[in-house]
């Protein structure tokens, strides 16, 4: 894991405790291989929406429409690899 | 605790159930609750508050829109927003308005003696975009395969009711929706800085009394 990956890690434990009501100890626990999406009660189609739009909001990020894929929230590893991508770019 | 009372106030062609709470008289507060899911997401908010108010002495009115929760009625924004200026219309007492998220976009404040806005919505567009992204990921959740969002503007184009996070949204509701931006206020505003929890961004809303008593002190503070 780079260092940028890593901060995005713990920016997106933040928004999941803050915006989505995850336990801080469930974020704490989360790895690359956790599952999110079908794993976490808080975690529901519009929690995932909401959540699209707070991350535009905090990271200064546009996601475009085609980006929007359930795949993206399958584990936590994938969310915060989409994260430090769209940082980059 | 105290009580609520429940009735039924007239707003143009539809009665609109109705909860109120707090004391009969002085200031009163009228909730201009968030749209679709995101109003039953901060339902239990809106009862904190409520409540949170009554302690300080202030009224409050929490009614069902239109074709919302158990009011008759189709559910429109046009509709919806003669209803919240009926209800400001009628009532015979100071009254300042609360609009939440989606709410914010059905009332400038017209005909209150000010507005209080909860993390307003910038436009319907934006609360639309979330709908059919939220559809997406659950059609593609549920039959494996992806969907783009902007198939169900292709559906709505063609005159279509589509079914967007548990809600029927016929075509003119949705172009309705896309075409509602945030009003400039009527009457003195204020935009609420109070920090808490985006409830209505929630699957499972925590209980946030902290927070709609950080509200009530704020907006308690602001009516004085």
């Amino acid at each position: 894991m780079t260092a940028d990956t890593a901060s995005s890690a713990d920016q997106m434990r933040r928004i999941l405790v803050e915006v989505l009501g995850v336990p801080p100890a469930t974020a704490a626990g989360l790895d690359d291989a956790s599952p999110l999406f079908g794993a976490l009660p808080e975690i529901d189609s519009m929690a995932v929406a909401g959540l699209l739009t707070e991350m535009e909001d905090r990271f200064g990020i546009v996601i475009d429409d085609d980006e929007v894929d359930a795949d993206l929230f399958a584990t936590f590893g994938n969310l915060v690899e989409f994260v430090a991508r769209k940082a980059q770019a | 605790m105290q009580p609520f009372r429940f009735t039924l106030l007239s707003a143009g062609p539809h009665d609109l159930p109705t909860i109120l709470r707090g004391p009969e008289t002085g200031p009163c507060v009228l909730f201009v609750p968030p749209l679709f899911e995101e109003m039953n997401r901060t339902r239990r908010l809106l009862a904190d508050l409520g409540r949170a108010l009554a302690a300080e002495g202030i009224a409050s009115v929490l009614p069902d829109l239109p074709g919302t929760g158990d009011a008759p009625g189709t559910p429109g924004i046009a509709v919806w927003r003669d209803a919240v200026a009926h209800l400001i219309a009628q009532t015979r007492r100071p009254l300042h308005v609360l609009a939440v998220r989606g709410g914010a976009l059905l009332t400038d404040g017209s005909g209150s003696r000010g507005l209080y806005r909860v993390a307003p919505a910038a436009s319907g567009a934006g609360l639309l975009r979330e709908m059919t992204r939220a559809q997406a990921i659950a059609d593609q959740e549920r039959d494996g395969a992806r969907v783009a969002p902007s198939a169900y503007e292709g559906r709505f184009a063609r005159g279509e009711t589509v079914a967007l996070t548990g809600y029927d949204i016929p075509a003119p509701l949705a172009a309705d929706l896309a075409a509602l931006i945030l009003p400039e206020a009527a009457v003195p505003l204020r935009v609420s800085e109070v920090e808490g929890p985006p409830v209505w961004r929630q699957a499972e809303p925590a209980p946030a009394p902290a927070f709609a008593n950080a509200l009530a002190e704020d907006i308690a503070r602001w009516l004085r």
